[in-house]
């Protein structure tokens, strides 16, 4: 009895001891792909920004440790170019989660002509950034544009200068951005919507709760998982803010608009330092990751 | 170089003097390179547009193949110092804007001196470099060497509208003074008409700029090739630049790019203009100008020190690294030759670099109205090159001006702007 009991536990034992390393080894070839494709470019970049390298005195690379690095800090333009990113990034989340998630509750009600609303809600989404941007420095323009003439039929004879304008040209450009990402969120809050369940709400409703506390003791917390997913994507895009900046303004006037990832382009491929670039893209690389696993931590409690 | 000339003058005077005494008296051997296959990179230009359509008759009268890569100015700038680096050999000629390249692409020892292949007999005796207007060769001369040959002429003009000056009273203004005046007098901000109109971004107004500090008897830098921007020249430059577009410019100044500014002439959104003289044949095209029969042009205007137009041209050059710099040679050449130079600029409308071409009759009567004047006119006051300074850190140093000619634009201090732009300048050239 006592041998027959002690031989399956011996042999569970020796099972537990000899590892099993087969799931292991069947996605090493995956993970060594991902370490080739995303590895690698990092370490080269990492390796590259500790590096003078200009391309333009055509001189070979030479290692100067993280002078890159010191200099970053006492670059003004850099550090404008950082202060302004982050600003970039607040005004546009200030203004496409709660459009996006308004924009998703009036879909998400049944109306006649819904799904042409909902078709044509995605056509900025849709449209080659690079564009659209140049559409709107021509509609935006203050003597030809089209945005002065329909100001001018509602009144307002002197609209303001928009891209022009030092103190408007960010929001500006938020706008624009606004206008081609926030149906992007609207469309992932809409799918939010449609997986609520219905039961709360109709108990709500049978203890007569007003729209605004349905929307604030039900809604809100039950679509905050969503909202947070729509967030972490829209910040990464957001940081990492280019295109519509280089074809509106191109970082102008001045370099009042110039975001991280323009002035990251211009050091590295118009300036031609590349060392000093690749700095530049490291830091920027490392705001997005931190920034993007906060909003992974915040997210953790609620899911 | 120096052995190449003395090979080939040895060459010519032991072995092959009595070959080439033949090819003389039977006119140019042009058929030398017969057989040879040429790569050359360029960008996209009316004027290598026309080229790649000679191609054929290139080969026919020199025997040579010519593959011609054309690519954007942005995309140029970054595949050709790669390919030169990385692949010598790789490309025969390609085509350089000195004012962008000079400075960088002789650092890198990429151009070939082309004087010793211009006096030597690879020369068709009927090229004549006298023909070149001088001040235009300069542009292409760096180090003392002629890197490249210039294949147009684009120097600025100020553009007007002669309905509107007309209308209001107005003289065509010469001067920097009667700039200002009439700016003013044509200013009508509630009937949506500005005076005067040219770049005001940061990057790109240097160009326009710069005509303002030759007014001033500025110049970008010194003879040690130090920036020169703290002076009088160019704080006067400046202030003005900033006084005439914040008093009679459009409201949106700051920031606009050629391509803004230009459809504001176009559309009588604003009276006078100053840009590049290619850009008449905007205005001139009545399917999209509202001022083909109104637009009229005069030289940029004259300060204490006259009036100096800035002068740029592309041109083709001879990589340092082709194994065929002979037959790259008389590819350029032929490309180059007072027949084919008054083709290109019949075909392409561009002002020509050639004397003989502006006095040709074919070309005075089909050049647009004014525009041999203009050009002719300031050729030879013109400042070589005077886009930018000619450092090797163009695009840096642009927008660190820039920043000096926008402080202007919004009326800040021009003394502190200058100041910052000359320290700035100092450190991106000291690397």
């Amino acid at each position: 009895m006592a041998d027959l009991a002690a031989a399956p536990t011996r042999e569970v034992t020796t099972r537990r001891k000899r590892r099993d390393w087969t799931p292991e080894l069947l996605s090493l070839p995956a993970l060594l792909a991902v370490l080739a494709v995303m590895g690698f470019p990092l370490i080269y970049l990492g390796w590259m920004s500790l590096n003078r390298w200009s391309m333009v005195g055509f001189e070979p690379p030479r290692f100067i440790g993280v002078r890159n690095f010191i200099q970053l800090g006492e670059d003004a333009r850099f550090v404008e170019a950082l202060g302004r990113t982050f600003w970039f990034t607040a005004l546009g989340l200030a203004s496409n989660l709660p459009l996006g998630l308004g924009i998703a509750l009036l879909m998400h009600e049944r109306f006649p002509g819904r799904s042409l609303c909902r078709a044509l809600l995605i056509l900025p989404m849709v449209a080659t950034p690079a564009a659209m941007g140049l559409v709107w420095v021509i509609m935006l323009d203050p003597t030809l544009g089209i945005v002065r003439y329909v100001l001018g039929l509602i009144g307002i004879s002197h609209p303001p200068l928009w891209l022009a304008d030092p103190d408007l040209v960010v929001p500006t450009l938020v706008a624009v951005d606004a206008w081609m990402w926030t149906p992007m969120v609207a469309l992932i809050c809409i799918a939010g919507l449609a997986a609520l369940p219905s039961e709360p709400f109709e108990a709500a409703l049978v203890d007569g709760a007003s729209a605004l506390q349905r929307f604030r003791y039900l809604t809100l917390p039950m679509m905050l998982p969503t909202l947070m997913v729509a967030a972490m994507l829209r910040l990464m895009d957001l940081l990492k803010l280019i295109d519509i900046v280089y074809v509106m303004t191109g970082g102008g006037p001045g370099h009042l608009s110039e975001t991280i990832n323009l002035y990251n382009y211009l050091a590295a491929l118009s300036y031609d330092k590349i060392g000093y670039g690749s700095a530049i893209a490291l830091v920027l690389f490392a705001i997005v990751m931190a920034c993007t696993l906060v909003l992974i931590w915040l997210r953790r409690p609620s899911s | 170089m120096s052995t190449f000339v003395t090979r080939r003058s040895l060459l010519a005077a032991t072995l092959a003097a009595p070959a080439i005494g033949r090819a003389r008296a039977a006119g140019f051997d042009w058929k030398r390179f017969n057989g040879t296959q040429l790569r050359f990179m360029v960008s996209v230009h009316p004027w290598t547009e026309w080229a790649q359509k000679q191609l054929p008759a290139l080969e026919a009268d020199t025997g040579i193949k010519l593959n011609i890569e054309i690519l954007y100015e942005d995309q140029l700038r970054q595949k050709l110092p790669l390919t030169l680096r990385s692949d010598p050999g790789a490309v025969d000629g390609f085509f350089t804007l000195p004012s962008w390249d000079a400075a960088s692409f002789s650092r890198a020892r990429w151009y070939t001196s082309l004087e010793p292949l211009i006096g030597s007999d690879l020369t068709a005796p009927d090229w004549e470099i006298g023909d070149f207007f001088p001040n235009i060769l300069n542009i292409h001369r760096f180090g003392g060497q002629l890197v490249g040959i210039p294949i147009s002429t684009e120097v600025q003009a100020l553009f007007y509208n002669k309905a509107m000056l007309a209308a209001k009273g107005v003289n065509p203004p010469k001067t920097l003074d009667e700039l200002m005046t009439s700016a003013k007098a044509l200013n009508d901000p509630a009937g949506n008409v500005a005076g005067y109109v040219t770049r005001g971004d940061g990057v790109q107004a240097l160009y326009t700029f710069a005509p303002f500090l030759f007014a001033y008897g500025g110049r970008w830098l010194d003879d040690q090739g130090k920036p020169e921007l703290t002076g009088a020249a160019f704080t006067n430059a400046l202030k003005y630049y900033g006084d005439v577009l914040r008093a009679a410019g459009p409201p949106n100044i700051l920031g606009m790019q050629w391509k803004t500014t230009y459809p504001l002439f176009q559309q009588e959104r604003a009276a006078m203009f100053q840009d590049a003289v290619n850009f008449l044949a905007y205005f001139r095209d009545p399917s999209q100008s509202r001022i083909a029969d109104k637009v009229a042009m005069l030289p940029v205007p004259a300060g204490p020190s006259g009036s100096h137009s800035t002068v740029i041209a592309w041109g083709p050059a001879i990589a340092a690294s082709s194994k065929k710099k002979e037959a790259t040679w008389t590819a350029i050449q032929w490309l180059t030759s007072k027949k084919n130079m008054l083709a290109a600029s019949l075909a392409t409308t561009l002002p020509s670099s050639r004397k003989s071409v502006f006095s040709d009759e074919a070309y005075v009567k089909a050049a647009p109205a004014g525009v041999i004047d203009i050009v002719q006119g300031q050729i030879p006051n013109a400042v070589p090159n005077g886009a930018n300074p000619l450092v090797v850190q163009v695009p840096e140093t642009r927008a660190a001006i820039g920043q000096a000619i926008v402080a202007a634009l919004r009326g800040e201090d021009v003394a502190k702007a200058a100041a910052e732009a000359q320290k700035q300048v100092l450190a991106i050239i000291n690397g």
